[in-house]
Protein backbone atom coordinates (compact mmCIF):
# COMPACT_ATOMS: atom_id res chain seq x y z
CA UNK A 1 0.00 0.00 0.00
CA UNK A 2 1.51 3.24 -0.77
CA UNK A 3 1.54 6.40 1.10
CA UNK A 4 -0.19 9.38 0.01
CA UNK A 5 3.45 11.15 -0.33
CA UNK A 6 3.97 8.38 -2.49
CA UNK A 7 0.84 8.32 -5.15
CA UNK A 8 1.53 12.32 -5.38
CA UNK A 9 5.04 11.88 -6.22
CA UNK A 10 3.82 8.72 -8.72
CA UNK A 11 1.54 11.26 -9.81
CA UNK A 12 4.27 13.61 -10.37
CA UNK A 13 6.57 11.21 -12.38
CA UNK A 14 3.86 10.18 -14.40
CA UNK A 15 3.22 13.71 -15.67
CA UNK A 16 6.49 14.66 -16.48
CA UNK A 17 6.90 11.10 -17.61
CA UNK A 18 4.85 12.26 -20.19
CA UNK A 19 6.60 15.44 -21.48
CA UNK A 20 9.08 15.93 -23.39
CA UNK A 21 12.57 14.32 -22.83
CA UNK A 22 11.95 13.48 -19.19
CA UNK A 23 14.29 10.55 -18.88
CA UNK A 24 16.86 13.10 -19.72
CA UNK A 25 15.87 14.98 -17.48
CA UNK A 26 14.96 12.48 -14.87
CA UNK A 27 18.61 13.32 -13.20
CA UNK A 28 18.36 16.59 -12.90
CA UNK A 29 15.36 16.92 -11.49
CA UNK A 30 16.87 14.29 -8.60
CA UNK A 31 19.58 16.65 -7.89
CA UNK A 32 16.95 19.57 -7.30
CA UNK A 33 15.67 17.74 -5.14
CA UNK A 34 11.86 18.50 -6.18
CA UNK A 35 11.49 14.69 -7.10
CA UNK A 36 12.87 12.32 -4.01
CA UNK A 37 12.91 9.60 -6.00
CA UNK A 38 16.37 7.28 -6.05
CA UNK A 39 19.09 7.68 -7.75
CA UNK A 40 18.58 3.57 -9.28
CA UNK A 41 15.08 4.65 -10.50
CA UNK A 42 16.32 7.76 -12.58
CA UNK A 43 18.89 5.70 -14.11
CA UNK A 44 16.14 3.63 -15.07
CA UNK A 45 14.02 5.98 -16.69
CA UNK A 46 16.92 7.59 -18.03
CA UNK A 47 17.86 4.78 -19.99
CA UNK A 48 13.97 3.46 -20.52
CA UNK A 49 13.18 6.63 -23.08
CA UNK A 50 16.82 7.91 -24.23
CA UNK A 51 18.15 4.49 -25.61
CA UNK A 52 15.41 3.28 -27.57
CA UNK A 53 15.96 6.54 -29.34
CA UNK A 54 19.23 6.12 -30.46
CA UNK A 55 18.38 2.76 -31.48
CA UNK A 56 16.44 3.94 -33.54
CA UNK A 57 18.55 6.91 -35.03
CA UNK A 58 21.32 4.07 -35.54
CA UNK A 59 18.40 1.41 -37.45
CA UNK A 60 17.47 4.72 -39.70
CA UNK A 61 21.09 5.48 -40.38
CA UNK A 62 21.61 1.91 -41.43
CA UNK A 63 18.69 1.66 -43.78
CA UNK A 64 20.04 4.66 -45.38
CA UNK A 65 22.99 3.44 -46.14
CA UNK A 66 21.22 0.70 -47.75
CA UNK A 67 19.79 2.71 -49.89
CA UNK A 68 16.18 3.24 -48.45
CA UNK A 69 15.15 6.81 -49.11
CA UNK A 70 12.05 7.11 -46.72
CA UNK A 71 15.14 6.44 -43.72
CA UNK A 72 15.89 10.18 -43.73
CA UNK A 73 12.65 11.30 -44.06
CA UNK A 74 12.24 9.28 -40.18
CA UNK A 75 15.30 10.47 -39.12
CA UNK A 76 14.89 14.17 -39.60
CA UNK A 77 11.29 13.34 -38.04
CA UNK A 78 12.34 12.36 -35.31
CA UNK A 79 14.90 14.93 -34.79
CA UNK A 80 14.25 18.46 -36.40
CA UNK A 81 11.88 19.40 -33.07
CA UNK A 82 14.91 18.99 -30.64
CA UNK A 83 17.72 20.13 -33.42
CA UNK A 84 15.16 23.38 -34.31
CA UNK A 85 14.80 24.34 -30.85
CA UNK A 86 18.36 24.30 -30.25
CA UNK A 87 18.85 26.31 -32.74
CA UNK A 88 16.38 28.30 -32.37
CA UNK A 89 17.81 29.32 -28.42
CA UNK A 90 21.07 29.65 -29.90
CA UNK A 91 19.94 32.19 -32.42
CA UNK A 92 16.71 33.47 -31.03
CA UNK A 93 15.36 33.54 -34.40
CA UNK A 94 12.62 31.55 -35.98
CA UNK A 95 13.28 32.09 -39.62
CA UNK A 96 17.20 32.16 -38.92
CA UNK A 97 16.41 28.86 -36.80
CA UNK A 98 14.48 27.06 -39.69
CA UNK A 99 17.22 28.28 -42.36
CA UNK A 100 19.81 27.05 -39.63
CA UNK A 101 17.80 23.16 -39.26
CA UNK A 102 17.26 22.97 -42.76
CA UNK A 103 21.45 23.48 -43.57
CA UNK A 104 22.21 21.21 -40.62
CA UNK A 105 19.61 18.31 -41.91
CA UNK A 106 21.28 18.81 -45.78
CA UNK A 107 24.84 18.63 -44.32
CA UNK A 108 23.44 15.69 -42.27
CA UNK A 109 22.45 13.71 -45.83
CA UNK A 110 25.36 15.26 -47.34
CA UNK A 111 28.08 13.95 -44.72
CA UNK A 112 26.70 10.31 -43.58
CA UNK A 113 29.62 9.15 -44.81
CA UNK A 114 31.63 10.04 -42.01
CA UNK A 115 30.04 8.70 -39.75
CA UNK A 116 32.08 5.57 -38.62
CA UNK A 117 29.67 4.36 -35.36
CA UNK A 118 26.04 4.78 -35.95
CA UNK A 119 25.07 4.17 -32.37
CA UNK A 120 26.73 7.47 -31.92
CA UNK A 121 24.35 9.24 -34.32
CA UNK A 122 22.76 11.97 -31.64
CA UNK A 123 26.57 13.12 -30.53
CA UNK A 124 27.33 13.40 -34.40
CA UNK A 125 24.27 15.09 -35.09
CA UNK A 126 24.53 17.55 -32.11
CA UNK A 127 28.47 18.50 -32.90
CA UNK A 128 27.27 19.46 -36.20
CA UNK A 129 24.53 20.95 -35.28
CA UNK A 130 26.54 23.25 -32.99
CA UNK A 131 29.37 24.08 -35.68
CA UNK A 132 26.45 25.43 -37.76
CA UNK A 133 25.02 27.38 -34.91
CA UNK A 134 28.04 29.01 -34.14
CA UNK A 135 29.26 29.75 -37.23
CA UNK A 136 25.80 31.31 -37.83
CA UNK A 137 26.09 33.36 -34.51
CA UNK A 138 29.24 34.62 -35.02
CA UNK A 139 28.18 35.55 -39.11
CA UNK A 140 24.68 37.32 -37.35
CA UNK A 141 26.74 39.02 -35.25
CA UNK A 142 29.09 40.49 -37.43
CA UNK A 143 26.39 41.94 -39.35
CA UNK A 144 25.19 43.31 -36.01
CA UNK A 145 21.70 41.42 -36.73
CA UNK A 146 21.39 41.00 -32.74
CA UNK A 147 21.80 44.57 -32.10
CA UNK A 148 18.89 45.41 -34.95
CA UNK A 149 16.21 43.81 -33.47
CA UNK A 150 14.61 42.94 -29.78
CA UNK A 151 15.45 40.05 -28.40
CA UNK A 152 11.85 39.20 -27.09
CA UNK A 153 10.81 38.44 -30.20
CA UNK A 154 6.83 39.38 -29.08
CA UNK A 155 5.82 38.00 -32.30
CA UNK A 156 6.22 34.51 -31.66
CA UNK A 157 3.61 32.41 -32.19
CA UNK A 158 1.30 30.65 -29.54
CA UNK A 159 1.78 27.02 -29.72
CA UNK A 160 -1.44 25.46 -27.65
CA UNK A 161 -1.52 21.88 -27.32
CA UNK A 162 -4.84 19.54 -26.14
CA UNK A 163 -6.21 20.66 -22.45
CA UNK A 164 -3.60 23.60 -22.50
CA UNK A 165 -4.97 27.06 -21.35
CA UNK A 166 -4.29 30.03 -23.29
CA UNK A 167 -3.81 31.92 -20.06
CA UNK A 168 -1.36 28.99 -18.48
CA UNK A 169 0.39 29.07 -21.82
CA UNK A 170 0.88 32.77 -21.66
CA UNK A 171 2.48 32.72 -18.57
CA UNK A 172 4.70 29.92 -19.31
CA UNK A 173 6.07 31.61 -22.98
CA UNK A 174 6.63 34.93 -20.38
CA UNK A 175 8.55 32.49 -18.07
CA UNK A 176 10.38 31.12 -21.29
CA UNK A 177 10.71 34.36 -23.08
CA UNK A 178 12.86 35.49 -19.74
CA UNK A 179 14.96 32.18 -19.71
CA UNK A 180 15.50 32.00 -23.68
CA UNK A 181 16.56 35.97 -23.27
CA UNK A 182 18.94 35.20 -20.52
CA UNK A 183 20.42 32.33 -22.51
CA UNK A 184 20.82 34.05 -25.56
CA UNK A 185 22.59 37.00 -24.05
CA UNK A 186 25.56 33.95 -22.41
CA UNK A 187 28.96 33.68 -24.26
CA UNK A 188 28.47 30.99 -26.91
CA UNK A 189 30.39 28.68 -24.69
CA UNK A 190 28.47 29.10 -21.84
CA UNK A 191 25.28 28.73 -23.68
CA UNK A 192 26.41 25.79 -26.02
CA UNK A 193 27.23 23.57 -22.35
CA UNK A 194 23.73 24.63 -20.85
CA UNK A 195 22.07 24.08 -23.98
CA UNK A 196 23.47 20.55 -24.06
CA UNK A 197 22.89 19.87 -20.37
CA UNK A 198 19.78 21.53 -19.16
CA UNK A 199 17.73 21.72 -22.27
CA UNK A 200 19.03 18.60 -23.90
CA UNK A 201 19.54 16.86 -21.71
CA UNK A 202 23.20 14.85 -22.53
CA UNK A 203 25.22 13.79 -19.72
CA UNK A 204 28.77 14.82 -19.38
CA UNK A 205 30.70 12.51 -20.84
CA UNK A 206 28.47 13.14 -23.75
CA UNK A 207 29.13 16.71 -23.82
CA UNK A 208 32.74 16.11 -23.20
CA UNK A 209 32.70 14.02 -26.86
CA UNK A 210 30.32 16.66 -28.74
CA UNK A 211 32.39 19.79 -27.43
CA UNK A 212 35.66 18.18 -27.55
CA UNK A 213 36.81 19.59 -24.38
CA UNK A 214 37.49 17.27 -21.02
CA UNK A 215 35.32 16.73 -18.99
CA UNK A 216 36.27 19.04 -15.71
CA UNK A 217 36.07 21.96 -18.30
CA UNK A 218 32.32 20.75 -19.18
CA UNK A 219 31.57 21.12 -15.50
CA UNK A 220 33.66 23.95 -14.43
CA UNK A 221 31.77 25.56 -17.82
CA UNK A 222 28.09 24.59 -16.54
CA UNK A 223 28.84 26.05 -13.20
CA UNK A 224 29.90 29.35 -14.42
CA UNK A 225 27.10 29.47 -17.45
CA UNK A 226 24.35 28.51 -14.50
CA UNK A 227 26.00 31.06 -12.36
CA UNK A 228 25.61 33.94 -14.91
CA UNK A 229 22.00 32.59 -15.98
CA UNK A 230 20.66 32.68 -12.69
CA UNK A 231 22.69 36.81 -12.35
CA UNK A 232 21.05 37.56 -15.39
CA UNK A 233 17.38 36.26 -14.32
CA UNK A 234 17.89 38.20 -11.12
CA UNK A 235 18.39 41.44 -12.96
CA UNK A 236 16.03 40.75 -15.84
CA UNK A 237 13.20 39.78 -12.98
CA UNK B 1 34.17 28.54 5.37
CA UNK B 2 34.67 31.21 2.69
CA UNK B 3 31.54 31.99 1.10
CA UNK B 4 32.87 32.89 -2.27
CA UNK B 5 34.02 29.21 -2.35
CA UNK B 6 30.58 27.94 -1.86
CA UNK B 7 29.12 29.19 -5.71
CA UNK B 8 31.47 27.60 -7.36
CA UNK B 9 30.33 23.49 -5.77
CA UNK B 10 26.42 24.19 -6.61
CA UNK B 11 26.30 22.54 -9.90
CA UNK B 12 28.01 19.46 -8.77
CA UNK B 13 25.82 20.01 -5.75
CA UNK B 14 22.83 19.49 -7.54
CA UNK B 15 24.95 16.61 -9.77
CA UNK B 16 25.30 15.17 -6.04
CA UNK B 17 28.80 14.84 -7.07
CA UNK B 18 30.26 16.22 -3.41
CA UNK B 19 32.36 14.23 -1.92
CA UNK B 20 31.33 13.54 2.07
CA UNK B 21 33.92 16.10 4.02
CA UNK B 22 32.38 18.45 1.03
CA UNK B 23 28.72 17.95 1.25
CA UNK B 24 29.17 18.27 5.15
CA UNK B 25 31.09 21.59 4.88
CA UNK B 26 28.50 22.60 1.92
CA UNK B 27 25.63 22.17 4.28
CA UNK B 28 27.01 23.20 7.56
CA UNK B 29 28.09 27.00 5.44
CA UNK B 30 24.45 26.93 4.01
CA UNK B 31 22.95 26.18 7.44
CA UNK B 32 24.76 29.58 9.23
CA UNK B 33 24.31 31.99 6.08
CA UNK B 34 21.56 33.11 4.64
CA UNK B 35 23.10 34.64 1.75
CA UNK B 36 24.69 31.78 0.64
CA UNK B 37 21.34 29.90 1.53
CA UNK B 38 19.46 32.35 -0.88
CA UNK B 39 21.96 32.21 -3.35
CA UNK B 40 21.28 27.98 -3.96
CA UNK B 41 17.74 28.03 -4.07
CA UNK B 42 17.99 30.78 -6.47
CA UNK B 43 20.72 28.82 -8.13
CA UNK B 44 18.32 25.72 -7.98
CA UNK B 45 15.18 27.60 -9.49
CA UNK B 46 17.59 29.04 -12.05
CA UNK B 47 18.20 25.43 -13.37
CA UNK B 48 14.72 24.37 -13.25
CA UNK B 49 13.37 26.85 -14.92
CA UNK B 50 15.68 26.23 -17.99
CA UNK B 51 14.59 22.71 -17.89
CA UNK B 52 10.83 23.86 -17.87
CA UNK B 53 11.72 25.58 -20.72
CA UNK B 54 9.04 24.75 -23.41
CA UNK B 55 9.76 22.89 -26.63
CA UNK B 56 8.60 24.67 -29.44
CA UNK B 57 7.47 22.81 -32.13
CA UNK B 58 9.35 22.16 -35.61
CA UNK B 59 7.56 24.38 -38.51
CA UNK B 60 5.28 22.42 -40.66
CA UNK B 61 6.83 23.59 -43.83
CA UNK B 62 10.57 22.31 -42.68
CA UNK B 63 10.58 18.44 -43.45
CA UNK B 64 9.37 19.12 -47.21
CA UNK B 65 11.99 22.12 -47.80
CA UNK B 66 14.79 19.66 -46.12
CA UNK B 67 13.65 16.66 -48.19
CA UNK B 68 13.16 19.04 -51.86
CA UNK B 69 16.59 20.24 -50.75
CA UNK B 70 18.55 17.05 -50.75
CA UNK B 71 16.81 15.06 -53.11
CA UNK B 72 18.73 17.84 -55.24
CA UNK B 73 21.90 16.07 -53.80
CA UNK B 74 22.23 12.39 -53.54
CA UNK B 75 24.08 11.61 -50.37
CA UNK B 76 27.77 10.33 -49.90
CA UNK B 77 26.99 6.81 -48.93
CA UNK B 78 30.34 5.24 -50.21
CA UNK B 79 34.01 6.18 -48.40
CA UNK B 80 34.99 9.61 -50.57
CA UNK B 81 38.02 10.59 -51.81
CA UNK B 82 40.59 13.26 -49.78
CA UNK B 83 39.20 16.24 -51.52
CA UNK B 84 35.36 15.06 -50.50
CA UNK B 85 36.35 14.51 -47.25
CA UNK B 86 37.84 17.86 -47.27
CA UNK B 87 34.75 19.45 -49.08
CA UNK B 88 32.30 17.35 -46.55
CA UNK B 89 34.30 18.82 -43.41
CA UNK B 90 34.38 22.13 -44.86
CA UNK B 91 30.78 22.22 -45.24
CA UNK B 92 29.99 20.56 -41.82
CA UNK B 93 31.97 23.62 -40.53
CA UNK B 94 29.65 25.59 -42.16
CA UNK B 95 32.22 28.65 -42.47
CA UNK B 96 31.18 31.57 -42.99
CA UNK B 97 33.22 31.77 -46.37
CA UNK B 98 32.26 30.15 -49.22
CA UNK B 99 35.14 27.24 -50.35
CA UNK B 100 35.07 28.25 -54.07
CA UNK B 101 35.17 32.55 -52.64
CA UNK B 102 38.07 30.92 -50.72
CA UNK B 103 40.19 28.81 -53.03
CA UNK B 104 39.75 32.16 -55.28
CA UNK B 105 41.56 33.88 -52.70
CA UNK B 106 44.15 31.94 -51.78
CA UNK B 107 44.95 31.55 -55.47
CA UNK B 108 44.70 35.46 -55.85
CA UNK B 109 47.06 35.89 -53.08
CA UNK B 110 49.72 33.14 -54.74
CA UNK B 111 49.74 35.15 -57.39
CA UNK B 112 50.26 38.03 -56.10
CA UNK B 113 52.79 36.52 -54.20
CA UNK B 114 54.95 35.58 -57.11
CA UNK B 115 54.39 38.59 -59.11
CA UNK B 116 55.58 40.29 -55.78
CA UNK B 117 58.66 38.76 -55.76
CA UNK B 118 59.34 38.46 -59.09
CA UNK B 119 58.96 42.38 -59.02
CA UNK B 120 62.07 42.94 -56.19
CA UNK B 121 65.35 43.83 -57.65
CA UNK B 122 67.92 40.96 -57.33
CA UNK B 123 69.87 41.17 -54.22
CA UNK B 124 73.21 42.85 -54.76
CA UNK B 125 76.01 40.99 -54.27
CA UNK B 126 78.10 41.59 -51.44
CA UNK B 127 81.43 43.73 -51.60
CA UNK B 128 84.07 40.41 -52.10
CA UNK B 129 86.70 42.63 -52.72
CA UNK B 130 86.90 43.60 -49.02
CA UNK B 131 87.08 40.03 -48.00
CA UNK B 132 90.72 39.41 -47.77
CA UNK B 133 90.85 35.99 -49.09
CA UNK B 134 89.36 37.29 -52.52
CA UNK B 135 90.92 40.15 -52.58
CA UNK B 136 94.20 37.15 -52.82
CA UNK B 137 92.80 35.41 -55.07
CA UNK B 138 90.44 37.82 -57.51
CA UNK B 139 92.27 39.53 -60.62
CA UNK B 140 89.43 40.70 -62.32
CA UNK B 141 87.91 43.48 -59.82
CA UNK B 142 84.44 41.40 -59.41
CA UNK B 143 82.29 44.44 -58.61
CA UNK B 144 78.99 44.83 -56.23
CA UNK B 145 77.70 46.67 -59.90
CA UNK B 146 78.20 43.04 -61.69
CA UNK B 147 74.59 41.36 -62.20
CA UNK B 148 73.87 37.91 -60.81
CA UNK B 149 75.51 34.98 -62.21
CA UNK B 150 72.87 32.99 -63.83
CA UNK B 151 73.19 29.26 -62.92
CA UNK B 152 70.95 26.95 -64.40
CA UNK B 153 68.42 25.72 -61.75
CA UNK B 154 69.80 27.83 -59.08
CA UNK B 155 68.18 28.49 -55.71
CA UNK B 156 67.91 31.16 -53.31
CA UNK B 157 70.58 30.66 -50.08
CA UNK B 158 68.08 30.42 -47.52
CA UNK B 159 67.52 26.33 -48.59
CA UNK B 160 69.85 24.52 -46.02
CA UNK B 161 72.01 22.41 -48.16
CA UNK B 162 75.12 20.56 -46.78
CA UNK B 163 78.74 21.80 -47.37
CA UNK B 164 78.21 25.31 -47.83
CA UNK B 165 79.09 27.14 -44.58
CA UNK B 166 82.64 27.70 -46.31
CA UNK B 167 81.44 29.51 -48.92
CA UNK B 168 81.29 33.23 -49.37
CA UNK B 169 77.76 34.55 -49.18
CA UNK B 170 77.62 35.49 -52.94
CA UNK B 171 78.76 31.84 -54.24
CA UNK B 172 76.01 30.20 -51.97
CA UNK B 173 73.49 32.13 -53.11
CA UNK B 174 73.46 30.89 -56.78
CA UNK B 175 74.74 27.42 -56.13
CA UNK B 176 72.61 24.82 -58.02
CA UNK B 177 69.62 22.75 -56.35
CA UNK B 178 71.20 19.04 -55.15
CA UNK B 179 67.85 18.10 -57.74
CA UNK B 180 69.74 19.51 -60.27
CA UNK B 181 70.59 17.32 -63.21
CA UNK B 182 73.95 16.86 -62.74
CA UNK B 183 73.35 13.05 -61.79
CA UNK B 184 74.73 12.24 -65.60
CA UNK B 185 77.77 13.32 -64.99
CA UNK B 186 78.14 11.50 -61.67
CA UNK B 187 78.60 15.13 -59.88
CA UNK B 188 75.28 15.40 -58.13
CA UNK B 189 75.93 18.98 -55.73
CA UNK B 190 79.22 20.89 -56.55
CA UNK B 191 79.56 23.11 -53.61
CA UNK B 192 82.59 25.41 -55.04
CA UNK B 193 81.99 27.77 -57.95
CA UNK B 194 84.47 29.43 -60.22
CA UNK B 195 83.84 32.36 -61.97
CA UNK B 196 85.13 33.26 -65.10
CA UNK B 197 85.05 37.07 -66.14
CA UNK B 198 85.06 37.48 -69.60
CA UNK B 199 86.21 34.22 -70.93
CA UNK B 200 86.32 33.28 -74.81
CA UNK B 201 85.89 30.26 -76.64
CA UNK B 202 89.89 29.85 -76.71
CA UNK B 203 90.50 30.73 -72.61
CA UNK B 204 87.49 28.17 -72.25
CA UNK B 205 88.23 25.18 -74.22
CA UNK B 206 92.33 25.59 -73.12
CA UNK B 207 90.82 25.05 -69.57
CA UNK B 208 88.75 22.43 -70.40
CA UNK B 209 91.95 20.24 -72.48
CA UNK B 210 93.71 21.43 -69.27
CA UNK B 211 90.99 19.88 -66.69
CA UNK B 212 90.70 16.81 -69.22
CA UNK B 213 94.63 16.01 -68.68
CA UNK B 214 94.37 15.99 -65.30
CA UNK B 215 93.67 11.57 -65.16
CA UNK B 216 92.72 11.90 -61.27
CA UNK B 217 89.80 14.76 -62.17
CA UNK B 218 86.56 13.95 -62.89
CA UNK B 219 85.50 15.68 -65.58
CA UNK B 220 81.13 16.53 -65.97
CA UNK B 221 78.91 19.27 -67.02
CA UNK B 222 80.89 20.50 -69.10
CA UNK B 223 80.04 22.87 -71.92
CA UNK B 224 79.83 26.82 -72.09
CA UNK B 225 78.77 27.89 -69.33
CA UNK B 226 79.74 25.55 -66.79
CA UNK B 227 82.27 22.46 -65.95
CA UNK B 228 82.14 20.12 -62.52
CA UNK B 229 85.31 18.88 -61.50
CA UNK B 230 85.50 16.15 -58.51
CA UNK B 231 89.15 16.49 -57.06
CA UNK B 232 91.11 14.19 -55.18
CA UNK B 233 91.85 16.58 -51.83
CA UNK B 234 95.99 16.66 -53.31
CA UNK B 235 95.22 17.83 -56.19
CA UNK B 236 94.03 20.87 -54.96
CA UNK B 237 97.07 23.31 -55.91
CA UNK B 238 97.38 21.92 -59.26
CA UNK B 239 93.98 23.34 -59.98
CA UNK B 240 94.96 26.47 -58.77
CA UNK B 241 97.95 26.55 -60.05
CA UNK B 242 96.18 25.67 -63.18
CA UNK B 243 93.69 28.67 -62.27
CA UNK B 244 96.00 31.23 -61.98
CA UNK B 245 97.08 30.52 -65.77
CA UNK B 246 93.98 31.90 -66.68
CA UNK B 247 93.59 35.99 -65.95
CA UNK B 248 89.91 35.08 -66.82
CA UNK B 249 89.73 32.88 -63.67
CA UNK B 250 87.73 34.18 -60.09
CA UNK B 251 89.00 31.06 -58.34
CA UNK B 252 86.98 29.48 -55.85
CA UNK B 253 87.33 31.31 -52.72
CA UNK B 254 87.17 28.11 -50.58
CA UNK B 255 89.31 26.63 -52.04
CA UNK B 256 91.94 28.75 -51.04
CA UNK B 257 91.42 28.72 -47.43
CA UNK B 258 93.95 26.60 -45.07
CA UNK B 259 91.33 23.85 -43.95
CA UNK B 260 89.43 23.81 -46.93
CA UNK B 261 88.49 20.40 -47.73
CA UNK B 262 90.68 18.60 -44.60
CA UNK B 263 88.26 16.17 -44.17
CA UNK B 264 86.73 15.08 -47.36
CA UNK B 265 88.35 12.20 -49.61
CA UNK B 266 87.05 14.34 -52.76
CA UNK B 267 86.05 17.89 -53.41
CA UNK B 268 83.61 18.91 -56.23
CA UNK B 269 84.15 22.38 -58.25
CA UNK B 270 81.87 24.26 -60.32
CA UNK B 271 83.40 26.59 -62.79
CA UNK B 272 81.00 28.47 -64.59
CA UNK B 273 81.59 31.02 -67.29
CA UNK B 274 79.79 34.66 -67.51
Amino acid sequence: MLASADNERLALLRHLYSQKNFGRHSELYKGIGCLPFTREYGASLHSATSQPEENESAELVRALRRGDDLAFARLVGLHQRKIYNLAYNYVKDEEEAKDLTQDIFITVHRSLASLREEAKFSSWLYQLALNHCRNRYKRLQRRGFFRSRSIDDPDCPLHLTDGESPERVLAQRDQDRLVRRAIAELAPAEKEVVLLRDIEGFSYDEISEILAIPLGTVKSKLNRARLALKNRLEKIR
Amino acid sequence: MDCSRIPSWFSARLDQDLGPAEQAAFRGHLDGCPSCCDQWRSFQATVKRVHDLESLPAPSDLLPKILAAVAEHPPQLARSSWLACFVDYWHRRDFSVSLPTTVATVAMVMVLAVLVKGSLPPASLPDLQANSVVAESSRTQLTTERPRLLVPGATPASTARPRTDHLSPSLVDVLPAPSLSFRLDGIERPDILVVFHDAGPEVLATLFRQCFAHPAWRVGYFHREMLLLELPTGELPRLRAMLAEHPAAITPLAAFSAGFGADKTTLRVAISSR
